[in-house]
């Protein structure tokens, strides 16, 4: 999972990240322990949402910077669930 | 065993870059041969319901179990620490970039793996190998590119989501419009791509550290990882 060596490089320089990814990859990612994960239940290749779907997208991006500003320690997850479609 | 000496095996496994490539289900190749057949018998009661119902959620969301349960086993990357900075200021002051492993690129600054001209998709499907052998290129993406100016290669997973709409995973359009509505405090112009099916050390030795150069060069606060 290249962007969890990423999050951590990042992370140590100074600057704060927040992974957002389909769930399928949940185990992969837990075992490296990145900052903060958000985890959508979306298929592989769409992990902010549906084609089109604009809103969806923004609410799983808004989620992922609530994340990035309001967690308080690595290995962060938050999961959300809005419709795909 | 089929009358062309095909076991089941066989095919469930041909999805994987074998004589039947779907990036969707490739996954299979992981799954026990009952796990796979299981897996398809369900999907074809689904499409059986979909007949009537005219919705494809539980079709989708059975792909997304199914690709949930061929990927579940950790890879070899591990690690016990946590590394964790606090974002440095408030949301609506902080500077956002944005970077994801779909392989997109700018039309016209094609990174040309391996020397090769205008890589097709199915070229990069199946040269996937090669790709886990080197180390990724940076592409870096203007945040108001349109979507006609925007390539996308990446032999590692179903590019149509992303050829349908950027936003799937590059959401340029959704943070730009996140900036305008005051959430974030700017986009960092411009976003990052890159082909995440690479080598993981290479990565890790030889090109992390000249990314975070970048990143800090950007004065980025804050970087959003979206991998595919």
């Amino acid at each position: 999972m290249s962007v969890g060596h990423i999050a951590r490089a990042a992370e140590l320089a100074g600057i704060a990240t927040v992974i957002i990814s389909a769930d399928i990859f949940e185990q992969r990612l837990a075992v490296m322990n990145p900052p903060r994960t958000v985890l959508t239940p979306y298929p592989m290749g769409r992990p902010l949402g549906q084609a089109g779907n604009a809103a969806g997208q923004k609410a799983t991006l808004l989620a992922g910077l609530r994340l990035l500003a309001e967690a308080t320690e690595g290995g962060s997850v938050l999961r959300v669930d809005h419709p795909y479609c | 065993m089929t009358e062309s000496g095909e076991t089941f095996t066989q095919f469930k496994d041909s999805f994987l870059y074998g004589t039947r490539p779907d990036l969707n289900f490739k996954f299979l190749k992981n799954l026990t041969e009952e796990e796979a057949a299981v897996f398809l018998q369900q999907l074809l009661h689904k499409v059986g319901n979909l007949l009537d119902s005219g919705d494809a959620t539980e079709i989708i969301n059975h792909v997304r179990d199914g690709q949930r349960h061929g990927y579940r086993n950790p890879t070899q990357w591990a690690y016990e620490d946590k590394p964790f900075v606090p974002l440095n200021k408030p949301l609506p002051e902080a500077t956002i970039g944005l970077m994801t492993s779909t392989g997109h690129f700018v039309d016209g600054e094609d990174p040309e793996p391996f020397g090769v001209e205008a890589m097709s998709q199915d070229e990069a499907v199946s040269r996937i190998s090669d790709f886990l052998r080197v180390a990724p290129d940076l592409s870096r993406i203007p945040t108001d590119i349109t979507p006609e100016a925007l390539r996308v290669r990446h032999g590692g997973y179903d590019i149509r989501g992303s050829l349908a709409d950027r936003n799937v995973a590059l959401a340029l359009d959704r943070m730009n419009e996140l900036a305008a509505e005051g959430e974030i405090g700017r986009f960092a112009n411009p976003a990052y791509s890159f082909v995440g099916a690479a080598a993981q050390t290479r990565l890790k030795n030889k090109t992390l550290p000249e990314w975070v150069q970048v990143f800090q060069e950007a004065q980025l606060d804050g970087l959003i990882l979206v991998p595919v």
